[in-house]
């Protein structure tokens, strides 16, 4: 019934405008990005080499790291904390649903209102934050959240606050498909609720926490805007992730070559990072 | 011992529970409090409202009120182009048998994992030499363009899950493919539809990276890029940040309530697939 046949073959032509955009929004700038990232900015005519790399040299190594713990900072936090919140809504309590929606609320807004959210959060003066550590007496002085020291710290938390909804809903709708006989087994064994946590709900879910992690990790990895708005990368470079340092090359550099250059490597650590997990997950679900 | 590790399992989940619930909560409502503050006083420490000093609010609408209207204005016309863009491609997937369907699915799901801050370099490039730059439609086609793939991938979903039936009978009757697909699986796929429709205008709100590199002029930035102007002055004005920030979280806020059920529908459709 659904097949092409000679008279309805021209409804492929639907495809024209996808395509092009796609071409237009992707293809083209990735094939440019490779293009200037390789391309000699000294040779005069057309040549091709690791010139840009190289004008990168060593300075790239801080903010790989930097990436690899912003990365890796808020996502692992931000699927336990997600995880936790699911399995204490698979129970039906008073207001659960108002809760469920204060839990998620922070998914759907701009992150340039978290950054100004959590801003308004570190203040030194007025900060909830320190202000309550000052009243109930855990600290004297005011906690400088956003110092060289802090500031890496002080983003991952915003970061963790936009991506743990994911993580929950995610969790939430994996835990109620979940089918009760292993659970009725192991009751019928006396096994406790730590036991049939750790034996049959997390094992269970392994591949949805690989989903999680692998999305999450995408996301992340290229979020540019909570650390743009809070600290434009600084004080200083302690908060110089890649994107950062792709705008800084771009703008402030004037260098398309090392900016291309950075994407490129990005590009390449987010396939690194993503083969990582599945090759993790997947060798466990083999055994 | 067995009642002694289920009373503790208890006490640790209502711990976690509420700890979870007021870090959620609490950035929210340390902006509300001092949106509510008078500029005299921000620089006090308040853990409950003292002030009730609501022209923030009016003062932070009238700064913000041309780019949240320019905000609405490229989001709905991204919403309404990506729809008409991918609707019956994802349809035709859905449905058709094809050559190089696989290819073009997998390269489809590709575009959405580059998409993002290692784009807009070249884009910024490119856009100069064919002078979109720091035109409105130049940033409208980018937002189209970072929300196809997960549209069609939306859509694709819901199109695939509806009975076949009724379009065999209507092709049967003689019906051609837009009439099948405008008479009979739109508005079957409707709540899919608005799904992929209201994802659109969240990401496409939300957006910051795209204008930040592709519009230069003040006057064209929608309400993201005046937020920030908000944080990046020389003297922040903390109430307005406050202001300005819960004024901007409102109308995704209150698509989400609106429509929450769709959106976690959605959410865990795009997610769990993928």
């Amino acid at each position: 019934m659904f097949r092409f046949t000679r008279s309805n073959r021209v409804i492929l032509l639907f495809f024209v405008p996808l395509v092009a955009l796609i071409l237009l929004i992707y293809l083209i700038p990735i094939a440019s990005t490779v293009y200037y990232a390789f391309r000699d900015p000294f040779a005069p005519g057309l040549s091709f080499g690791f010139e840009n790399f190289g004008k990168i040299g060593s300075a790239i190594w801080p903010a790989i790291w930097r990436t690899v713990v912003w990365t890796l900072g808020s996502i692992i936090p931000s699927t336990i904390l997600g995880f936790i919140a699911a399995l204490i809504f698979q129970a039906d309590f008073r207001g659960k649903k108002i809760l469920m929606i204060a839990c998620i609320l922070s998914y759907t807004i701009p992150l340039v209102i978290v950054a100004m959210a959590w801003m308004l959060m570190y203040q030194q003066h007025f900060g909830l934050i320190n202000v309550l550590l000052q009243k109930w007496s855990v600290i004297d002085s005011p906690i400088s959240f956003l110092s060289y020291d802090n500031a890496l710290a002080a983003v991952i938390v915003a970061r963790i606050w936009r991506a743990m909804p994911f993580a929950f809903i995610t969790y939430y709708a994996a835990l109620s498909s979940l089918s009760d006989e292993l659970y009725e087994a192991a009751e019928v064994d006396g096994a406790n609720e730590m036991q049939k946590l750790f034996r049959i709900t997390i094992p269970q879910l392994r591949s949805v926490t690989s989903v999680v992690m692998i999305i999450l990790t995408m996301w992340t990895f290229l979020v540019f805007d909570i650390i743009f708005a809070m600290t434009g990368g600084g004080p200083v470079d302690a908060t110089r992730i890649l994107p950062i340092l792709i705008y800084n090359e771009l703008f402030a550099m004037n260098d398309i070559g090392t900016a291309s250059a950075l994407s490129v490597i990005s590009i390449a650590v987010l396939l690194i990072l993503s083969s990582i997990y599945w090759k993790l997950f997947n060798e466990g679900d083999l055994e | 011992m067995k009642i002694d590790s289920a009373r503790l399992m208890k006490a640790l989940k209502w711990i976690l529970g509420i700890g979870i619930i007021l870090f959620s909560v609490a950035p929210i409502y340390s902006s509300l409090l001092i949106a509510l503050t008078p500029s005299v006083n921000v620089m006090e420490a308040q853990l409950y409202p003292k002030y009730w000093a609501f022209d923030n609010f009016s003062k932070a609408f009238r700064l913000i009120r041309p780019h949240l209207v320019n905000s609405f204005i490229y989001s709905i016309v991204t919403v309404l182009c990506t729809l008409a863009i991918t609707i019956p491609p994802a349809y035709i997937i859905a449905r058709y048998r094809f050559r190089f369907k696989k290819v073009l699915i997998f390269s489809i799901l590709l575009t959405q994992m580059i998409a993002g801050i290692v784009l807009l370099p070249s884009l910024y490039q490119f856009f100069n030499r064919i002078h979109l730059i720091n035109t409105s439609h130049g940033l409208v086609l980018t937002l189209i363009g970072l929300n196809l793939a997960l549209t069609v991938w939306l859509l694709l979903g819901f199109f695939a899950s509806l009975p076949r039936e009724i379009e065999e009978a209507a092709i049967v009757e003689g019906a051609g493919f837009v009439t099948v697909l405008f008479r009979f699986v739109v508005p079957m796929a409707a709540p899919g539809i608005a799904v992929s429709a209201i994802f659109t205008f969240i990401n496409a709100y939300n957006e910051f990276a795209a204008p930040l590199f592709l519009l230069t002029d003040a006057g064209k930035h929608p309400l993201t890029m005046r937020l920030y102007s908000f944080l990046s002055d020389v003297t922040i004005q903390w109430e307005m940040v406050g202001s300005s920030a819960i004024i901007g979280m409102i109308p995704p806020v209150l698509i989400f309530l609106f429509f929450q059920q769709y959106i976690i529908k959605g959410l865990t459709v795009g997610a769990v697939k993928s």
